[in-house]
């Protein structure tokens, strides 16, 4: 147990869960599938509790965890490396450096990204939400809709690119009517 | 931000590619493509970070939506939104304890090591409590895991690398104590690939009969109610027999029998899993296992023949040729 902490166990679970969508998408960008980000994520906190003493106010919680977060997937990428190709040391130190400095609200995103699902139809919502669901969910959508899976994924990335391009304007009309990111 | 429209076609590309990385569709070439321009493009690293934050914000939907369909009673799309709020809050606070939860339990119990390439019947043991054995468990110190069924087998990975591989009926136990590992087998087979120990402090693997010594090396130990066989092919192991604290040291290529009776006598073997005919065209058999006496003759596991070695090319203890009879 962690001396003289700030932060009790429910205090820490608050701030974790506050932030815990901006943990996992800047640990998305460093590393190269969800079970190593889910693996770092796992290993990461366990040390934000056992380190959470080094935590003066809440607003360091989040670069704080970033940084440990960062740590962990350095050393996770060695172990994937030995599989396929993995980013360099030098590219991943750049993406974690210059995602430190990121301030941007998940919580806005997401709800931006919610908003955009809503424009698709419902066909394509499903599809763009199938690789999260199972890893066969995108050939299941392929058998049921006698297309190859090559040309779902062609229309996949457009379609996560037009998602992206919306989620971008509705952030940028929520700056514009005043609404902080 | 991404570049507006679509005139520029270089863009284009390239934020597909940053797309398909994240879909998980790049080659190895792609994907080395994709982190030189990475590193020279800063505003392609904006849009890559954009991108994964957005994979992210995809990914919690879904899961949400998946956990919302479970939890769903009523068939009405109205009232369905109307709970996915809360859904969508307790999800979130469920999720978070888990971490929590799982991140404490870590703490109080250190991982020591995994088991991976859980085939047939395989449980994992701690104190009192039976776990579900799968690939990926993680194993602490003092647990046991046991292969029932001569179709079972496990491999326990141990944090520095260094594998056991239990084959059926095989039971032991692991523990890490100052630092050194401990494995007791009981009964059973493990075939060990051991990374080179920390000095001072080798693994210790004990038997009803023996008590092994590892610093690092490929060795195999069979322990059966009465005896306990080791057959080292890489490194040293130094055997001792529990009942009077005698000893030997087995280098690559000895073996040894532990009975509690006979004299500790070395013996030579070559240990093959793989065997191929020479280029004479003689046959090949597989998973074949010998002992070399007064000529060598090999008992082939799969297809119950015997035959004698005529001639012997050995390629890392590995490789041997010989003549069907």
């Amino acid at each position: 147990m962690p001396e003289d902490r700030v932060f009790d166990e429910r205090q820490f679970l608050r701030v974790f869960v506050k932030h815990e969508g901006s943990i996992r998408a800047y640990g998305r960008s460093l590393l190269p599938n969800w079970d190593a980000v889910e693996e770092a994520m796992q290993e990461a906190s366990v040390i934000m509790w056992r380190k959470i003493g080094q935590l003066q106010s809440e607003d360091d919680f989040l670069p704080w965890a970033k940084v440990i977060l960062r740590y962990e997937a350095l050393k996770l990428r060695r172990k994937y490396a030995r599989d396929r190709h993995v980013f360099s040391d030098n590219l991943i130190e750049m993406l974690a450096k210059e995602g430190l400095e990121q301030i941007e609200s998940f919580e806005h995103r997401q709800k931006a990204m919610e908003e955009c699902l809503q424009g698709l139809s419902m066909p394509h919502r499903e599809l763009v939400l199938a690789p999260y669901v199972a890893d066969n969910a995108v050939t299941e959508i392929a058998e049921r809709s006698g297309r190859t899976v090559n040309s779902l994924y062609k229309l996949l990335g457009r379609l996560r690119l037009k998602l992206r391009r919306c989620v971008e304007e509705r952030l940028g009309l929520s700056a514009m009517e005043g609404i902080t990111t | 931000m991404i570049s507006p429209g679509t005139g520029n076609k270089d863009s284009l590309d390239r934020q597909r590619l940053v797309e398909d990385h994240f879909l998980g569709c790049l080659s190895d070439n792609q994907s080395a493509e994709l982190e030189t321009m990475l590193l020279d493009d800063q505003a392609l690293r904006n849009d890559f970070r954009q991108a994964a934050t957005l994979d992210s914000a995809l990914r919690d939907i879904a899961l949400r939506q998946a956990a919302e369909s479970v939890l769903s009673q009523s068939p009405s799309r109205s009232s369905r939104r109307a709970r996915f709020g809360r859904v969508a809050v307790m999800a979130g606070l469920v999720l978070a304890v888990v971490a929590i939860w799982l991140g404490i339990n870590r703490l109080r119990y250190p991982t020591v090591a995994a088991l991976t390439a859980v085939t047939g019947d395989v449980i994992a043991r701690a104190n009192t409590r039976i776990l579900k054995a799968r690939s990926g468990r993680r194993l602490w110190s003092g647990m046991e895991i046991e292969a029932s069924g001569g179709h079972s087998s496990a491999v326990v990975v141990w944090k520095d690398g260094s594998r056991m591989k239990l084959a059926g009926n095989t039971r032991l136990s692991i523990a890490v104590l100052d630092g050194r590992k401990r494995v007791a087998l009981s009964i059973g087979m493990i075939d060990c690939d051991i990374r080179k120990q920390p000095q001072g402090k080798p693994l210790i693997i004990s038997t009803p009969q023996s008590r092994l010594e590892i610093i690092g090396t490929h060795f195999r130990t069979r322990v059966t109610s009465s005896q306990a066989t080791t057959e080292v092919t890489q490194g040293q192991v130094r055997v001792e027999r529990v009942s009077d604290g005698k000893s030997v040291m087995l280098t690559a290529r000895e073996k040894i029998t532990v009975n509690g009776k006979s004299e500790l006598e070395k013996e030579i073997f070559y240990w093959s899993d793989r065997f191929r005919g020479g280029a004479s065209g003689q046959r090949r058999i597989s998973s074949a296992i010998f002992q070399q006496t007064e000529g060598f003759e090999i008992e082939s596991r799969r297809s119950n023949s015997r035959f004698k070695g005529a001639e012997r090319t050995r390629r890392n203890n590995s490789a041997v040729s010989g003549v069907l009879e």
